[in-house]
């Protein structure tokens, strides 16, 4: 129960609040409504590196890396209530004399895969050959990152010459990032 | 919760757009008891006085160095996102949104016995709300935009700088005139906070920059706080409106748990009958915060390059690995958000005031007819001086300076105007008067009065009122 102190204090305030508020003119509140803030944000996403010797075929059976990684953020409320679009970028540096395919799946919680991209990376000729490839999301396939669960990467050494052997020179490399285009109302 | 607080603070910003603080026209104004709230040194020419309960002091004010109503919510077919846009960009990290209210519940002051006693005594209660907030400018540029578009920006984390508190203050005062030249006086206060929320000297950066084993590198310095009284025990309880929020908060207004002292000083120095020197400092107080606290803390330092896949090293049969879940773990250990219970003190903003006054004209005013006049007549008929007020504020000292004139219009109404320029605007007039009927005192004050044909478009504004009685006979 308000005391009536507290009664008179508020009503005060109402009144003098209503008499100030009588000098304010053309103005509209309810346009606060229509705020919408919509940050791009940019987060650097996974990373890796092979050396050639890595895939030295004298011992190596598989010439093949696969992992995977839990990656249900994009369910959790800030992103699955926010998230309009999503541009992913891949970048691959190759410095060794062979080519490589790369490929990334992404699936939901039953391990369905719901959406993958392949790469080829050429081979190293004198200089680093480097692949960019961007991946974008737009509203209409939001809901494909929304819906994954995991993410899993490979990447394999295509069949070709010279061989690789635990003395080869040069690595691969793979970095990623991606900017989330959020839309806050 | 916070939607809540966010809700009050534009509450009190929309619908008291009011400069925070800042009473030149109560300043001096002898006929109005409650001068001597900004100056306990004042001169006091009545004998008693008590306030109307609850309605015997009000005051409102706002102050906004960048934007107003008008800039947001411009009834004009604009875009609200462009307008949102061209005020944002437009604010730096030195603008400050400023809200004070002030309402007396209790206000009394009386002669001490004897006729040669030279001593005033006043006491009272008022509650009080009061927010500073600088513009995070950083921080607000970093949620409007994002770090996209941004890569080698630095962002400043002490940007965010805000107080907000809601309390009440019980004070007691003695103002002695020691003799015609002289009267000084000094005030004791005794705050209960009723909620207090802060987060003042903040450091730390964040940054996106071109990484070595990845395309970025996330880096966060950070040494955060925001202390919060009153404030825990709100969650437990369903809370959906302002109206709600008050009355949960209302049981702390008398005994909280939650308390300060203060302390206020000031002296009127009066070396001919001309001249009027009077200075004060109130507010010199702070408060402890010991119960009900709650501090949300975010201090480490991180940097971010991404998940590195590890492949055969560390994968189990399905491959399948947790990075995300150990990257989320790494982060709370490096960069912990930790909520605590912990004691603090938070101060309240000091304030001066200080005033050279020329008195001028007619001498003895209006004695030259019979007058039963209760209130004070001598004196002269016209005031005009220069009065400066400064406050402290966590980043800066705010000061304002006034230029006065006072005049004695009738027995029953004594009139002021004063011109006022700060940081906010440059066309500050305000008018004041004081009316005695019945030995009632009724006194209205309002400034920034160019702008009252649209408040919206004030970027500062302030009125005060109030209901005195005012016992017979002069001190």
């Amino acid at each position: 129960m308000m005391r009536p102190g507290h009664v008179f204090f508020w009503i005060g305030i109402l009144i003098a609040g209503t008499l100030l508020n009588a000098c304010i003119k053309d103005v509209d509140y309810d346009q606060m409504d229509d705020f919408v803030l919509s940050p791009d944000l940019e987060l650097s996403l996974a990373y890796f590196e092979f050396l050639a010797s890595d895939f030295d075929e004298d011992t190596n059976n598989d010439n093949s890396y696969i992992d995977s990684t839990q990656a249900d953020l994009f369910s959790q409320d800030f992103f699955d209530q926010n998230l309009r679009a999503a541009e992913f970028t891949i970048v691959h540096i190759n410095t060794v004399e062979r080519a490589f395919q790369a490929e990334f799946v992404f699936k939901d919680q039953q391990g369905t895969p719901l959406y993958s991209v392949e790469v080829f990376i050429p081979p190293y000729d004198g200089n680093p050959q480097e692949v960019v490839t961007l991946i974008y999301f737009d509203e209409s396939q939001i809901g494909i990152l929304k819906n994954t669960f995991t993410i899993s990467a490979k990447i394999e050494l295509l069949p070709g010459n010279p061989p690789l052997t635990n003395s080869s020179d040069g690595a691969i490399k793979f970095q990623s990032s991606a900017i989330f285009y959020m839309q806050f109302e | 919760m916070i939607r809540i607080l966010i809700y009050i603070g534009v509450y009190y910003v929309f619908l008291f757009p009011l400069q925070a603080q800042n009473k030149q026209l109560l300043f001096n104004f002898r006929e109005i008891p409650q001068q001597v709230m900004v100056n306990p040194g004042a001169l006091i020419h009545q004998r008693g006085y008590v306030g109307v309960p609850f309605l015997s002091g009000v005051s409102a004010q706002f102050g906004s160095s960048g934007f107003n109503i008008y800039d947001l919510f411009a009834d004009n077919g604009v875009n609200f996102n462009i307008k949102v846009q061209d005020v944002l960009y437009g604010l730096d990290r030195n603008d400050v949104v400023d809200v004070n209210e002030q309402w007396e519940i209790l206000f009394g002051g009386f002669k001490g016995k004897g006729e040669a006693n030279k001593n005033f005594y006043t006491f009272g209660i008022y509650q009080e709300f009061d927010l500073y907030n600088y513009w995070p400018e950083d921080l607000a540029l970093l949620a409007y935009e994002g770090n996209a578009n941004n890569v080698g920006r630095s962002y400043n984390l002490r940007d965010l700088n805000t107080q907000g508190e809601i309390f009440t203050t019980f004070h007691f005062g003695i103002n002695r005139r020691v003799n015609k030249n002289l009267t000084y006086g000094a005030r004791a206060k005794f705050y209960s906070s009723m909620i207090h929320l802060s987060s003042l000297r903040n450091s730390g950066t964040f940054i996106t920059v071109p990484g070595t084993e990845n395309i970025y590198s996330h880096n966060v310095i950070a040494d955060m706080a925001l202390n919060t009284s009153g404030y825990a025990s709100l969650w437990d309880q369903d809370i959906d409106n302002a109206q709600e929020l008050l009355r949960a908060i209302a049981p702390n207004s008398l005994f909280g748990g939650n308390y300060g002292l203060g302390l206020d000083l000031g002296f009127t120095y009066t070396p001919s009958s001309y001249w009027t020197y009077s200075a004060s400092l109130t507010d010199i107080g702070m408060m402890w915060h010991m119960n009900d606290t709650e501090s949300y803390t975010l201090k480490g330092a991180y940097n971010l390059e991404g998940i590195e896949f590890l492949f055969g090293e560390a994968t189990d049969d399905d491959f399948l690995n947790q990075y995300w879940d150990d990257l989320k773990k790494e982060l709370e250990e490096q960069l912990p958000l930790d909520t605590l219970s912990r004691n603090f003190a938070s101060f309240r903003p000091v304030k001066f005031n200080g005033a050279v006054m020329y008195n001028f004209g007619n001498l003895n005013y209006r004695k030259t007819f019979e007058c039963d006049c209760d209130i004070d007549d001598t004196g002269f008929e016209n005031s005009v001086g220069l009065q400066l007020y400064a406050i402290k504020r966590p980043q800066h000292v705010n000061a304002a300076l006034t230029a006065f004139y006072y005049r004695r219009i009738f027995n029953f109404l004594r009139g002021k105007v004063t011109y006022t320029v700060n940081p906010y605007t440059f066309t500050n007039i305000g008018l004041g008067i004081s009316t005695h009927f019945a030995n009632f005192n009724f006194y209205l004050l309002a400034d920034n009065l160019l702008e009252y044909s649209n408040l919206a478009k004030a970027n500062q504004a302030q009125v005060q009122f109030g209901f005195n009685y005012i016992f017979e006979g002069a001190r």
